[in-house]
């Protein structure tokens, strides 16, 4: 049984072939921008790759996920404001390093309690 | 055209002190299409009420066209807003009990046009977003795809050089967002500047530039692939 763990948006132009994983789903609908996928029940640490094929051409996306917790680097300042400032200047460094080949499309809000942080790229042509 | 110095807002209550924009610094320039991106409650609308002067910053500086206009009087920045500025919000924000020709020539009636002027802006501007024939109409008479061409249709009929828009797709299917993002693009394309919030990546890569914020603050910019 597949438990659904959430919603990605993917941007998709004259889409003839979805796969995740082992999974092709073929699209019909020429005119066809995007594509909800609800994902199956993953480790929210873990990476999720997609393809997406368009006739002979190939996008590749990836949701990736970056560590939110930020526990280890507070000393005894734990209050909301130095908490989110932590997270933010994580985020940053994360997205800052990301391999250049992958462009950033969009930043997910975090689960409540959530350890990391999803964020969708799309490879670059 | 636009830019922000070290943008903060915070919104107190009796008990709780939330900052919305911390530290925010963006510089829009003439003829961009820019694209805000991030999740509910990151800070995005509160940042386009701001750049609107629709709302003020707690501290930080603003400027349109090299002035500064953070600290601009209630009546200063109404002037400005009429003269520069069209709104294009989620939720259409049309009046109901005016017909579709009314709203449209409710900006030009503010800034004071000969009755002419404004027949012969408001049909031009109707026939131009293809939404003429239901110029007798009232809002609750159309579909949501056809109030926000109404609603764009408001916002450039002063020919505006900035337009601000709110999750403009937001309420609409996808072939009605479609069309509204092309009439931005259109309009984008004749010189407009354009500030637009958004949670669609889809509508977002109609824009120059995509701006991620993300609990008030800029996380990160790019530039679109031509």
């Amino acid at each position: 049984m597949i438990k659904s763990y959430g919603i990605c948006f993917v941007i998709l132009m004259y889409t003839d072939v979805l796969s995740l994983g082992s999974l092709k789903i073929k699209l019909k609908n020429k005119s066809m921008k995007q594509v909800n996928l609800p994902l199956p029940n993953v480790d929210e640490s873990e990476p999720i790759d997609i393809k997406v094929v368009v006739g002979k051409n190939i996008i590749n996306f990836k949701v990736e996920s970056f560590l939110w917790e930020v526990e280890d680097e507070l000393s005894e300042d734990k209050d909301s404001t130095a908490v989110s400032l932590a997270r933010i200047t994580r985020l940053k460094k994360s997205i800052q390093n990301y391999d250049k080949t992958w462009e950033l499309l969009q930043i997910f809000a975090p689960l409540e309690n959530s350890g990391s942080i999803r964020v969708l790229y799309r490879k670059r042509n | 055209m636009l830019k922000t110095k070290k943008l903060i807002k915070i919104f107190r209550s009796d008990e709780i002190e939330t900052t919305a924009l911390n530290n925010v610094n963006l510089e829009i320039a003439e003829g961009e299409f820019v694209a805000i991106m991030g999740p509910s409650g990151c800070g995005k609308s509160t940042l386009l009420n701001i750049l609107g002067l629709l709302d003020n910053p707690t501290s930080g500086e603003i400027y349109f066209n090299d002035s500064e206009v953070a600290n601009y009087s209630e009546r200063q920045r109404t002037k400005l807003r009429k003269a520069n500025v069209g709104f294009v919000f989620q939720s259409f924000n049309l009046i109901d009990e005016l017909s579709v020709y009314e709203n449209v020539e409710l900006p030009l009636l503010y800034l004071k046009y000969s009755a002419a002027e404004r027949k012969k802006k408001v049909l031009e501007v109707l026939e131009y977003m293809q939404i003429a024939h239901r110029q007798k109409h009232f809002p609750q008479q159309l579909s949501g795809g056809q109030q926000q061409r109404v609603a764009v249709a408001r916002a450039v009929v002063t020919n505006p050089k900035l337009i601000l828009a709110d999750e403009p797709t937001g309420n609409l299917d996808s072939v009605n967002g479609e069309d509204v993002m092309d009439l931005l693009t259109q309009l984008n394309n004749q010189g407009t500047t354009i500030v637009m919030v958004t949670h669609s990546a889809t509508d977002a890569e109609k824009a120059h530039r995509i701006i991620q914020l993300f609990d008030g603050h800029i996380v990160t910019e790019s530039i679109k692939r031509v």
